[in-house]
């Protein structure tokens, strides 16, 4: 014992714990301002992500057999189901189409070159998830050399789920929306009620026992009732506009009752990722 | 001069594997482990303390490989350089310790595995939070993650006991 106290163990004790901080404020900070982490940095990662490839995809194999077999046993259910929308599919989409090229048109006539809506998704899927109980990570298989820059928002299958936080030559790692720290880019939405009137907020809150996002500071006299759709709005020039983001759950007042508080409930779990698009905001 | 022994690379390529396990578990399990309680898998670390628990014969610097698994840990996983790195081989030496004055049991293991499990949670926990880069509250995280991880960690020490204790036998 009086060996673990003597005077250099303590002192090389402290200075391993003072470097280990310095090294800690240093990534935070290339986190929150730098487009890339440094080289060294960004080469160990992309090594490390093709030695995970050894483990994660057999696993992601393994676990695709396994949805491939539970689709298997819905087939027949979901069969049903999709013949009943498919005739309305279809009117759709010829109406959109015509819509999209109107569109256009329109945008050619008034020599707009790109719209706050138009982008170019990445396909990519998801590598591992971050074992740690206060990031909500996933790494991705797409990195630089595929497009992927920092601050990207991220889609799932059914809507928004993160942006890109870090970007290296091969992978990238997406924090999920449900991660709202303070330095972290904050996404720009609009809920609109049944009569088409817009409020333009941001979303800066999750509530984690409920699992809904919030958007806080909104003062507008537009009533947002329950079951409004949310979507983001193309602002802020990082995120394209119309993605969908979730339905209002909750309308509130904020702690000092001047603005109002909404809560919105997300579409599907975002703890499933398999393949996720990364948008590429085009301008 | 050091003679050849295998139970070096079993425990190389072993520490390896756990490590991408530990990513591709969180992922394909993610609605069962990522839910209301978070059950955060630690297959490293329990790679590390099995190696540390039952690797005796051979010279084996488990700290220090703890600490290359926790500089990958940093950079693949979360990003943030020095939380684990730190950690990890805390955790070891404290656990050596603990090894040191405690009978060698199941019992006594799997005690000294849950509380180097929570030390791990708290303290990269707490500098993640001195650093903001996370702000999930205190008590949430006590509740909803610190205990869940540690029975849900100190059950996959039980059923991984015996195996991992043949195997380390059978190779030295």
């Amino acid at each position: 014992m009086r060996k673990f106290f003597s005077n250099r163990k303590w002192l090389t004790a402290i200075l391993i714990l003072i470097i280990c901080l310095g090294f800690i404020s240093v990534s935070v900070s290339t986190r929150n301002n730098k487009s890339m982490p440094p080289f060294i940095q960004r080469f160990g990662n992309d090594v490390v992500g093709i030695a995970s490839w050894t483990v994660a995809v057999p696993a992601n194999s393994i676990r695709h057999a396994g949805e491939t077999v539970n689709n298997l046993i819905n087939t027949y259910k979901e069969n049903q189901k999709l013949k009943a929308q498919v005739e309305t599919i279809t009117a759709t989409k010829v109406r959109d189409q015509a819509v999209q090229s109107e569109n256009d048109q329109l945008k050619r006539e008034l020599k707009i070159k790109s719209g706050l809506a138009d982008y170019n998704p990445i396909v990519a899927e998801a590598l591992v998830r971050t074992p740690s109980a206060w990031n909500d990570q996933f790494v991705i298989n797409k990195g630089s050399s595929a497009g992927v820059k920092k601050n990207m928002s991220v889609l799932g299958a059914k809507g928004l789920i993160g942006r890109v936080i870090e970007v290296n030559n091969s992978n990238s790692k997406v924090e999920l929306i449900s991660n709202t720290v303070d330095s972290d880019n904050k996404f720009p939405v609009q809920a609109t009620n049944s009569k088409g009137e817009t409020v333009n907020g941001i979303i800066n809150g999750f509530d984690r026992k409920t699992g809904q996002l919030i958007v806080g500071h909104l003062n507008t006299k537009v009533k947002i009732k329950v079951n409004d759709k949310v979507s983001t709005n193309g602002l802020g020039g990082i995120t394209p506009k119309g993605i969908y983001v979730g339905k209002v759950a909750k309308v509130t007042t904020d702690d000092y009752g001047t603005a109002a508080k909404l809560y919105i409930q997300t579409p599907a779990n975002m703890n499933d990722l398999e393949v996720v698009t990364v948008v590429d905001k085009t301008s | 001069m050091r003679e050849h022994q295998p139970i070096r690379y079993v425990f190389i390529i072993g520490l390896f594997i756990s490590l991408f396990l530990d990513g591709s578990i969180s992922l394909i399990f993610s609605h069962l482990l990522y839910g209301k309680y978070i059950l955060v898998p630690s297959i490293t670390f329990a790679w590390l303390f099995f190696g540390m628990y039952f690797i005796n014969r051979t010279n084996e610097h488990v700290e220090i490989w703890a600490a290359i698994a926790g500089l990958l840990f940093d950079l693949f996983y979360t990003g943030i350089l020095g939380v684990y790195v730190i950690v990890f081989p805390i955790a070891i030496i404290i656990g050596r310790k603990l090894y040191r004055f405690l009978p060698m049991n199941v019992v006594t293991g799997v005690f000294s595995f849950a509380f180097n499990i929570a030390l791990i949670n708290v303290l990269a926990y707490g500098l993640n939070r001195l650093m903001n880069a996370t702000n999930m509250a205190a008590g949430y995280f006590l509740m909803h993650a610190v205990i869940p991880t540690v029975l849900f960690n100190s059950v996959l020490f039980l059923i991984l006991y015996v195996p991992i204790g043949v195997l380390f036998d059978r190779i030295e």
